[in-house]
């Protein structure tokens, strides 16, 4: 009788895993969301071609209300987003209680690898999401995305002149918030900021006490240190105001390359991520300092750190790493979308609950209607330009030259 | 009787490219019991499974019945299942996850048989093979021997034309190998099937066949009823092996001597053995001379003819003795029945029956006919010095 | 010669090889083609490299760059040294420590053996990145400033770099987490040894270390060379663990390099550093078979069980007992344990009693904790996550593992043709593609209906195709494994029978391969709910999943949610593998290929 219990429980459980497979599979059909969506999607797609041209970037900023776009909205499916930051998320929820009849899903893909699944699926034809909120990625997302009309800026014209620049004209497009990367140190250590020029980190004093998150496994770091080689006469500048002598190459390009070779020399520590860097100096008292992101500074209390950001640093303090906001070419639901990115925005007037996720300590809304919670607003930061294409063309290079002398 | 069950033309098969098979002919006739003989890696098995359609053939036909079942220049191959046949496997390959009664019924259950006519031939084939209380046990609780009986109940449920037994024995102990030994024959008798059996024991072939077909190097060297095949096998290498295990076979070197006038001879270290219908071709050939045990007389006295020959050592088993002499520089085994009246270096004489031994050239191995093929009831004239024996040899 | 063509393939064996090979072909063939074939062309991307780039046309530029450019010592010499020193001391030090332990469980009289096997498969239940974690917990010297290391706050000395970071540590924790596929494979081998061979060497004098080296070691060979290429191949490509430590020590390896240029969107880059990867791992592979040749059936089993004396400890019984299980719960249970502790705790590092909360798991929306997300527990995507999750686990460890065994009844049934080689050596392939290489080139191949195949992007079916094959690999080593265990006589008996192939497969082969098929079930379930790299990229809203759930803590930093969810995945892997050895009786041995 054992074995032909054995053999039943092996039938069984077969019996069990494809009943399970066909279960599931009819539920997934059932499920009246997905029903919807495929039939949204055939009717939306003609939708959006009366309502003009998907892809063109200035439609998109007219002038549109939104009870038209809402009463749009409402007649589509379920709105996709694609997302860097768990905040989308966050906003997602005010906005369906504010909108209801909207459903919106919120999937997380790391910058990189959105561009990739974007430009995948829309090369097959498959246009999922409808709103992207991305980080850059050394500037390709501007070259590999938005050149190429992957992704579309959207900003109602209404919003327009409450917003700063550069996102108002100059940038790629509007920044639904804006980080940067800087030096963090101790507050229980430091009564003030230990670091005012970014030269003081090559001097003796920090010397094994400068941490970084590894810029060749998160790119946004390298392009601090790659905005730098792009700007070396300023580097070059900071330094003779700080030594009082013009910089010693060395052998280096320029005074930005010349910046990470001291660095080096000086015993720069790499860890694996931000986190890291944060706990190296956050956790016990200490008198080292570290490169992290503006925003974690909100994580001080969950993770039981005493940090603080340095807010002002010579030549500049860094190159801001924002949060954009775009519509995906052929959005599907692209009523609802608009919606929705207004709603991130804090609507018109800057007070709509979709924007608290994005104002916070370490994080800046570039919009001068919007009082933020920093100490320091948004146009008294000191900082350089994030110029995409230049940063396209050189951060290979500087990861190259970081490979060579940091390995 | 007497309707041919297999047939068997110039097959040819080869696994991983190298041959296995060559040239096998070969009719087996309806209601046969054909053992396939030979040592291992000679190819009986595999031909056992080419008849079963296991292994396709390159080149060659097979008929079963009469009706072409595979064809190696049409590649031709009938499924196994359609040539109304059974195969016992050497490992019995009962289904450990099924009972006694699943793995008869299989066969059935696939036919899609009705469940009651299932039942029914289940319990026949069981009682034939006398096991019907194990039917609901796993093959795991079985002895070797009630495995084997399963096996074979499993087989013949189908009442196949032919069945096709590879090694059957070979896993059982020496008592139960003689059990199932008698079993098999009855059950040849009962069902009136063909079978075709695969041994490497000469003794096995002997015992239960009508027919034997001995295999060396991938091709039939003999084909012969068992008591022709026991008594002049047809090379060198078939009376060694017959002779192996068991059945000793003394093999001395000679050479053929005289000439027509004085008459044909065979000189041994043992004896000079005159030949009967040799003549001048053979003259000079080197032979080698097989005798077995049993054709070897001892005797306390010198006759004519016989030769010296010193007790090396006496194996006795029961019912017989063998005893190894040593006569002239070649080491023969003599059997003798009861027990022996001689100790190790005791003095003998030994007769060797010339009637029963067998002639091979050395070169090839093949063997001499060195007079008339005689009856099969004929014997050795008895000769005259019975008091001078040690003791009967037959 | 066309009536040839059909009778060979109107064998089941040939047909199935056959279809097998057009869907290994289309599913992994396919892939590397076309990975091997961005890296001979420029794209656009590179002209950020250089000037000379022109989109589209023939270049050998990015093998110069990787192999002989200024850039090759830092970018792949030097990492591959690394990488190829990590993966031999990794692979020999699970050695000594899998076949150590195997020994002493399956040939010794040391006590507590079941609570030992149990415990010997938990670090491979854990991801192995909380292995290096707990390194640093206990070993990290003032160097990466924090809390300073358990053992340096207890000593007051400071370790030296290399104990701390690097090639050190990270051997120690890779083999830690690995060394379990040493003992499950070595152990499966020696305890279907027949110890008469032992013994019969022992009658003849030899002693004890002779015995093992002249008798035990060769039978067990062919195990401990697979399981030295599993171990060899997942040590090269793993990023995790590397990353962690090997970063402030500047210590790189080729995955880690790779994961650069992924991130930097230098993707051809990437291409041909995962190219170097695969053929490093065929070279291992093809000297590996090499090595063994013919000798590869020694261990296979007779299916009879023979009796097994064991080799008595005497008085070292009971402290060897105990030195393995404190080793096992230090490497085991305590990281485990940690974990568990930290999703309780409101406050990271905070140890008091009242620091205790369920809030992560099941507690409300408070704005002041984690910008009020609520527990997991009540997460809505939980739910949904979950479902997916088991769901893909589920119907992929299934597939799998049904694939595998037919797959291996090709493969073993054919051995010695091209098309079993060729099926064997294929669905080999997964194992050394970066997953997320694969995952991206499949978007691309599934996003659009292509012949009979329905688009399949979006879908979950889609994730489980990729599951499957990723996880081909293990299946089909343990279904041939299995597959050679089972006498061909079994099935031709059930042949001449009349039985069709199907019938043979349903009633013969599938009962009798029971063990090991629900064996690679366990497997590829458990690491199917931990596989994230692979799935990240096809992952959209609604085919989210454990997984990445984790990810979307992790990246607001939510470390005790994530922990939540990391001990959900861990409770149901562990219920489920506790499911399948007692009512399965499963064996993870035969899961990865075991004898």
């Amino acid at each position: 009788m054992y074995h032909k219990k054995k053999s039943l429980l092996a039938m069984i459980m077969l019996i069990c895993a494809i009943t399970l497979m066909t279960a599931c599979g009819t539920t997934s059909k059932d499920e009246p969301a997905s029903k919807e969506t495929n039939a949204s999607a055939d009717t939306a797609a003609p939708a959006a071609d009366n309502a003009g041209n998907g892809s063109d970037a200035s439609a998109a900023a007219s002038t549109e209300t939104v009870e038209e776009l809402y009463a749009q909205a409402k007649e589509g499916g379920k709105l996709i987003v694609y997302s860097t930051s768990g905040r989308a998320n966050d906003a997602a929820e005010t906005f369906m209680k504010q909108y209801p009849g909207i459903e919106v899903e919120v999937s997380k893909v790391k910058s990189d690898e959105m561009m990739d699944k974007v430009t995948k699926e829309q090369d097959a034809g498959q246009f999922n999401p409808d709103v992207i909120l991305t980080k850059e990625v050394s500037g390709a997302v501007y070259e590999e995305m938005v050149k190429q009309g992957r992704y579309i800026k959207y900003l109602p014209e209404e919003f327009a002149p409450m917003v700063d620049e550069p996102y108002r004209t100059q940038a790629e497009a509007y920044a639904n918030y804006v980080e940067f990367r800087t030096i963090f140190y101790n507050a229980s250590t430091y009564s003030q900021a230990p670091v005012t020029n970014w030269w003081d980190l090559t001097t003796p004093e920090f010397k094994g006490k400068v941490y970084t998150a590894d810029p060749l496994s998160s790119p946004a770091f390298m392009d601090l240190f790659t905005t730098m080689v792009i700007n070396s006469d300023d580097m070059a500048a900071a330094y003779k105001a700080k030594f009082g002598k013009d910089i010693e190459l060395n052998g280096t390009e320029n005074a930005g390359y010349a910046f990470i070779k001291q660095l080096f020399d000086n015993g720069l520590i790499v860890l694996k991520g931000s986190d890291d860097v944060l706990d190296a100096i956050g956790k016990a008292k200490s008198d080292a300092v570290g490169l992290a992101v503006s925003g974690d500074v909100s994580k001080n209390e969950e993770n039981g750190w005493t940090i603080a950001p340095i807010l002002d640093i010579q030549p500049k303090t860094s190159v801001p790493d924002s949060g954009y906001l775009f519509i995906a070419n052929k959005a599907p639901h692209e009523a609802a979308a608009k919606l929705f990115i207004r709603w991130m925005m804090g609507e018109k007037d800057g007070t709509g609950a979709g924007m608290e996720p994005f104002n916070k300590l370490g994080s800046w809304v570039p919009r001068s209607d919007v009082k933020t919670q920093n100490d320091v607003a948004f146009e008294e930061l000191n900082l350089w330009l994030f110029d995409g294409e230049k940063l396209y063309n050189t951060a290979p290079q500087v990861r190259d030259f970081w490979i060579k002398h940091n390995s | 009787m007497g309707a041919t069950a297999i047939e068997l033309r110039d097959i040819q098969v080869s696994l991983d490219r190298k041959p296995i098979l060559q040239d096998i002919n070969l009719t087996i006739e309806r209601g046969d019991f054909m053992t396939f003989l030979g040592p291992s890696g000679c190819g009986k098995t595999t031909l056992l499974r080419t008849i079963a359609g296991l292994q396709k053939v390159e080149e060659g036909t097979i008929a079963i019945s009469g009706k072409e079942v595979a064809n190696g220049a049409t590649d031709f191959h009938l499924e196994p299942s359609k040539r109304r046949l059974s195969l016992v496997f050497q490992s019995y390959a009962l289904w450990p996850h099924m009972t006694v009664y699943d793995n008869v019924a299989f066969g059935l259950q696939v036919r899609k048989m009705p469940k009651p006519d299932i039942r029914k031939s289940v319990y026949a084939a069981l009682d034939k093979m006398r096991i019907p209380e194990l039917a609901d046990r796993y093959p795991s609780e079985l002895s070797g021997g009630q495995q084997q009986r399963v096996a074979i109940a499993r087989a013949i449920v189908t009442e196949p034309d032919i069945l096709l037994l590879d090694e059957p024995l070979s896993n059982l102990d020496a008592k139960l190998r003689v059990e199932m030994r008698a079993e098999l024959k009855r059950i040849h008798q009962e069902l009136n099937t063909t079978i075709i059996y695969v041994t490497h024991d000469q003794h096995e072939a002997m015992t239960l066949s009508t027919k034997v077909a001995v295999f060396f190097g991938g091709r039939i060297v003999q084909l012969d009823r068992p008591r022709e095949l026991y008594k002049h096998p047809r090379t060198l290498q078939v009376a060694q092996f017959i002779g192996n295990t068991g059945l000793h076979m003394n093999a001395v070197d000679g050479r053929m001597i005289g000439d027509s006038s004085s008459g044909y001879r065979l000189q041994t270290p043992l004896a000079v053995v005159p030949l009967e219908h040799a003549s001048s071709v053979h003259v000079g050939r080197e032979v080698v001379m097989t005798v077995r045990p049993e054709d070897i007389k001892l005797l306390v006295n010198r006759i004519p003819g016989s030769t010296a020959a010193t007790v090396e050592a006496i194996f006795p088993s029961g019912a017989d003795t063998h005893i190894q002499l040593q006569a002239g520089g070649a080491s023969m085994m003599a059997r003798v029945m009861g027990e022996p009246d001689c100790e190790p270096g005791n003095l003998l004489f030994m007769h060797v029956d010339t009637e029963q031994i067998n002639l091979y050239d050395k070169q090839t191995g093949v063997r001499i006919e060195h007079r008339h093929t005689r009856q099969q009831d004929e014997r050795a004239k008895e000769n005259d010095h019975n008091e001078n024996r040690l003791s009967y040899s037959r | 010669m066309t009536n040839r063509m059909f009778n060979w393939l109107r064998n089941p064996v040939h047909l199935i090889g056959i279809a097998a090979l057009f869907l290994l072909s289309y599913t992994i063939i396919w892939p590397v083609m076309r990975i091997v074939s961005t890296t001979f062309f420029w794209r656009q991307q590179d002209t950020r490299l250089t000037g000379e780039a022109n989109p589209g046309h023939f270049t050998l530029y990015h093998w110069e760059r990787v192999l002989a450019s200024d850039m090759s010592y830092s970018l792949f010499y030097k990492p591959i040294m690394h990488s190829l020193s990590v993966g031999f001391a990794v692979s020999a030090l699970s050695m000594v420590m899998g076949c150590g332990l195997a020994w002493l469980v399956v040939r010794t009289n040391m006590p507590l053996k079941k609570t030992i096997t149990f415990l010997a498969v938990i670090p491979y239940l854990l991801p192995s990145w909380i292995l290096s974690q707990a390194w640093l917990t206990f070993f990290k010297n003032g160097k990466i400033g924090g809390t300073p290391g358990i053992l340096q706050s207890l000593l007051h000395v400071s370790l030296p770099d290399y104990v701390s970071y690097g090639f050190v540590p990270i051997v120690i924790t890779m083999s830690i987490h690995d060394s379990v596929f040493f003992f499950l494979l070595v152990g499966a081998a020696l305890s279907s040894m027949n110890s008469q061979l032992e013994e019969a060497a022992s009658v003849t004098g030899a002693r004890r270390l002779t015995i093992l080296r002249r008798i035990v070691f060769p039978l067990v060979m062919p195990s401990i060379l697979s399981g030295f290429i599993l171990i060899f191949t997942k040590a090269i490509s793993s990023y995790g663990v590397p990353a962690l430590l090997g970063a402030p020590v500047n210590f790189h390896m080729i995955s880690t390099m790779l994961y650069s240029s992924m991130r930097s969107r230098l993707t051809t880059e990437a291409n041909v550093l995962s190219l170097t990867l695969m053929l490093i791992s065929m070279l291992t592979i093809y000297m590996n078979q090499r090595v063994i040749g013919r000798r590869r059936s020694f261990v296979t089993v007779t299916g009879k069980d023979s009796a097994k004396t064991l080799t008595p400890l005497g008085k070292w019984k009971h402290p060897v007992a105990v030195v393995t299980v404190v080793v096992m719960i230090l490497t085991a249970l305590v990281p485990l344990l940690i974990l568990l502790l930290q999703s309780f705790m409101l406050k990271e590092g905070d140890y008091s009693l009242s620091n205790l909360t369920m809030h992560y798991w099941s507690g409300g929306s408070d704005p002041n904790i984690n910008t009020g997300e609520k527990g997991v527990l009540r997460n809505p995507i939980f739910k949904l996550a979950l479902r997916n999750s088991l769901y893909i686990a589920g119907v992929a460890a299934v597939l799998a593992a049904v694939i595998g065994l037919i797959l291996g009844y090709v493969v073993t049934r054919s051995k010695q043709s091209w098309l079993g080689r060729a099926v064997d050596q294929v669905s080999f392939l997964p194992y050394l593609m970066p997953g997320i290489s694969l995952a991206a080139i499949y978007i691309s191949m599934f996003a659009k209906p292509t012949l009979f195949i329905p688009a399949l992007y979006g879908t979950i079916t889609l994730l489980i195709v990729i599951t499957v094959v990723k996880e081909l690999p293990f299946t089909v080593k343990a279904g041939s494994a299995s597959m050679m265990q089972i006498g061909r006589e079994l099935e031709e008996a059930a042949q001449i029978g009349g039985a069709s192939w199907f019938t043979r497969f349903r009633r013969i082969l599938l009962p009798l391969n029971r063990k090991s098929l629900v064996s690679a079930f366990l497997l590829v379930f458990i690491s199917a709910m931990k596989e994230m790299e692979l799935i990240i990229l096809l992952v959209t809203p609604r085919t989210e999943t454990l997984t990445t759930l984790t990810f979307y803590y992790a990246e607001k930093g939510y470390e005790q949610l994530t922990n939540v969810i990391l001990m959900m995945i861990i409770a149901i892997v562990i219920v489920v593998y506790i499911v399948a050895v007692r009512f399965g009786k499963a064996d993870l041995t035969q899961g990865i290929g075991g004898q």
